[in-house]
């Protein structure tokens, strides 16, 4: 480790800092007060006319309906997209169709947020694919995690009422919103920094050269920043080509692969502060994110900690390992630049790769493996993050009520048996996915034949793999070959369970939520603030995240790491 | 329900053709006016106005008279339509075997330990960099084969070492290609290997 490298990490998160409040307060505007902004809710007043919307406060039901019907119909025609791309235009080299189980694997993973990628971008889809199903529907994915978030927080600041229960806002205005007023704008100007670094931005197809040596070479080309711009704004990391942010035409310089770390994080940490605006909790919002900061922070220095050293199997060597373990990493971010964004896209449900993460030393994957264990809630997706920690949120001041004995309050609102058992069904819904998917594909020949590690990391690789699409992260242990009708068909509906029913539950409890009295805070209450608060939200996310998973990761991460040290290899 | 079902289906169309459609063009648009050999991959040209690569694609060497690039899992090696790492295990035997060829391959008279970048995958497949340490090893053999002074040789490679940009983000590289390219010019094309 170099001070250096530490350097840019603190000069990351002292510039997030920095962000969050003021893009937290757009964000409050654009969703609560959006009259600030004459020209934009002129723009909105002519897509809702012509849409149909009519701006009515929805019921948690009907606000989740619609939610789940949009994506259903997204998943159709990014299946009938890829399925048909060879008879649709913008297709220079001509690729065939795509095959049925990746065609759905894939739409369900682009419009699940998760961007898990069974393909190789370059040799599989046209233009007309990355275009117009993979980038529409990763504004829609991000659009759809705000949704989410807003109805919650919604919910849980609404003074009950003889409204009755239509409190949580409107599907259609908050996914226009979030999709025309948050999305596009940034990701213009985003898009348009990487091409200045050197992102490719065109429609030719790919180009032949000769190189120095006279040997052939064919050069990939393609509409990418712009597909690079939402893939990080939206924290949704599925990437045009098959190395995603480390391919040099997605993320060529070091200052590209800060913006994308900064990008990564920065919606999910502004929308801290948003959520501290709607609930008129400010101070629980910076909770929020001191929490998120400190685990963030804990995992980056393992990891940068571990990727530092030496590989032990390689000592005997005429090697000098000083540059730290560069096997699957670039020289031009080198192990800090590396380090972080892998902690990034694992702590966001983002899983972009700057880095081939199955590479990485045991302890390394490990932190990466228990980011998205803990259910993605440090940073988060956007939206869905914030809405996750929430669930933790809930369960913390629950414990904590139990310490005291008292009926636990959240935000003035008694928590209560039905809210516990939602909470608590949002949280146990993910381990039981990942371990039965796992634990299947390990005793089942079509699931072992896809290995390419053998021993514990091969473990890790199909353990990641389940982690990655439940908690719709995306990122892979990528030696993998999940391009099989087994994985392609059992990871997909991973990814629709772990999308839609963790939706489901957040919102049925925001529905429980919502017509609650406000009460007014006393001596008796649990503070939403204050370290010890921190304190406690950080025990419970690492207990209840870590040690449901303890088992499998001694068996993996933990068992390779004793065999590295003791020089075994596998 | 049959309201919201229309609703959905005129969000998808209209957010199809502004995110899907309108968003790309307009950004291919703004980039080609703005940056437009950027946009357009950083290709080199050579005095013949031939494409001989682009600066942010490595590209493979294996003259002696060259400088080697890392090695490559990207097909069978730099392979502009195939990018990716090994993906190989620290405690993979594979990796171990592979290493312990490419040491074979390059190690030749040279006693200087051998940086790791020289021998491990890049995760891309294509990087184009090597970390000056990398390039100095390098230099004895190329000044052996050019014939030319090793101070020549490093003084190159200290003017084409990229600091850090800004001085603070990312490390200092050096461009394979371009280190290459500075070679021929200075001393001509090497003789081919049969």
């Amino acid at each position: 480790m170099t001070l250096m490298g530490w350097l840019q990490i603190g000069f990351l998160f002292i510039l997030l800092f920095g962000l969050t409040k003021p893009l937290g307060l757009y964000l409050y505007n654009i969703y609560e007060s959006p009259s600030r902004f004459k020209i934009l809710s002129t723009l909105e007043e002519m897509i809702f006319r012509f849409c149909g919307i009519d701006k009515e406060q929805q019921t948690w039901k009907a606000y989740t309906f619609c939610l789940i019907l949009f994506n259903l119909i997204g998943i159709i025609v990014l299946f009938l997209i890829q399925t048909t791309q060879h008879f649709l235009p913008l297709n220079p080299q001509n690729y065939p169709a795509v095959p049925w189980d990746l065609a759905l694997n894939t739409a369900v993973s682009f419009v699940t947020h998760t961007n898990w990628q069974a393909y190789s971008g370059e040799t599989t889809l046209s233009y007309f694919t990355q275009m117009m199903g993979l980038t529409w529907q990763n504004f829609c994915a991000a659009g759809t995690g705000m949704t989410a978030f807003l109805a919650l927080s919604r919910a849980l600041a609404h003074h009950a009422t003889d409204e009755g229960d239509k409190t949580v806002g409107n599907f259609w205005v908050d996914l226009i919103r979030s999709i025309l007023f948050v999305f596009l704008p940034a990701c213009f100007i985003f898009a348009l920094i990487l091409v200045s670094q050197g992102t490719l931005q065109n429609f030719s197809p790919a180009i032949d050269v000769t190189t120095l040596e006279g040997a052939k070479q064919t050069i990939a080309m393609g509409p990418v920043a712009s597909q690079e711009a939402i893939k990080i704004l939206g924290t949704n990391g599925g990437g045009f080509f098959n190395a995603n942010s480390a391919h040099p035409f997605e993320n060529p310089t070091p200052l590209s692969n800060f913006l994308q770390m900064l990008a990564l994080v920065l919606i999910p940490a502004a929308l801290t502060y948003t959520y501290g605006k709607i609930t008129k909790s400010s101070s629980h919002g910076w909770a929020l994110l001191a929490t998120m900061v400190f685990i963030s922070l804990l995992g980056v220095a393992f990891i940068y900690y571990f990727e530092s050293q030496p590989n032990p199997l390689l000592n005997h060597l005429h090697l000098n390992q000083d540059l730290g373990n560069l096997e699957g990493k670039e020289v031009r971010f080198g192990i800090p630049g590396s380090s972080l964004f892998a902690n990034f896209a694992t702590d966001t449900s983002g899983g972009p790769a700057n880095s081939m993460y199955d590479s990485f030393s045991p302890i390394g994957g490990l932190v990466l493996l228990i980011n998205m264990l803990l259910g993605e809630v440090v940073f988060g997706g956007v939206g869905v993050g914030l809405f996750g920690m929430i669930m933790f949120v809930i369960i913390s001041v629950f414990i904590a009520g139990l310490m005291v004995g008292r009926t636990p309050e959240y935000l003035g609102k008694k928590i209560e048996g039905k809210e516990v058992r939602f909470a608590i069904l949002y949280v146990a819904l993910y381990p039981l996915v990942i371990l039965v998917g796992t634990s299947w594909s390990i005793l089942a020949p079509y699931g072992l034949s896809s290995l390419q590690n053998l021993g514990p990391h091969g473990l890790s690789e199909v353990l990641y793999a389940y982690t990655s699409a439940t908690q719709n992260n995306g990122s892979a242990f990528a030696g993998l070959n999940a391009n099989t009708p087994w994985y392609n068909i059992t990871l997909a509906l991973a990814m629709f369970i772990g999308r839609f029913l963790s939706i489901y539950l957040g919102l049925a409890f925001a529905g429980s939520m919502v017509n609650k009295k406000i009460a007014i805070p006393n001596a008796g209450t649990f503070p939403t603030q204050g370290m010890l608060f921190i304190g406690l939200l950080i025990g419970v996310i690492l207990i209840v995240g870590a040690l449901t998973y303890f088992p499998v990761l001694i068996l993996s991460p933990f068992l390779e790491n004793t065999y590295l040290q003791m020089g075994k290899t596998t | 329900m049959s309201k919201d079902i229309l609703i959905s289906f005129k969000v998808s169309l209209i957010t199809l053709f502004i995110t899907g459609l309108l968003y790309p063009f307009l950004v291919t648009e703004f980039s080609a006016l703005l940056f437009y050999k950027r946009a357009n991959g950083s290709l080199i040209l050579n005095d013949q106005n031939k494409i001989i690569g682009s600066e942010l694609i490595g590209q493979s060497f294996k003259n002696p008279s060259y400088f080697f690039p890392r090695p490559s899992a990207a097909g069978k090696g730099y392979d502009g339509m195939a990018s990716q790492g090994s993906n190989l295990a620290q405690t993979s035997r594979a990796l171990l075997k592979r290493i312990e060829a490419k040491i074979e391959e390059i190690k030749k008279n040279n006693s200087e330990f051998i940086p790791i970048d020289l021998v491990t995958a890049s995760g891309s497949g294509l990087d184009p960099h090597i970390s000056p340490q990398a390039a100095y090893w390098q230099a004895p053999r190329i000044a052996m084969h050019r014939e030319v002074s090793l101070k020549r040789i490093v003084s190159i490679i200290e003017d084409l070492t990229e600091p850090p940009q800004f001085n603070l983000l990312g490390e200092a590289r050096v461009n394979v290609l371009k280190l290459n390219l500075v070679l021929d010019q200075f001393f001509g094309p090497p003789t081919m290997l049969p």
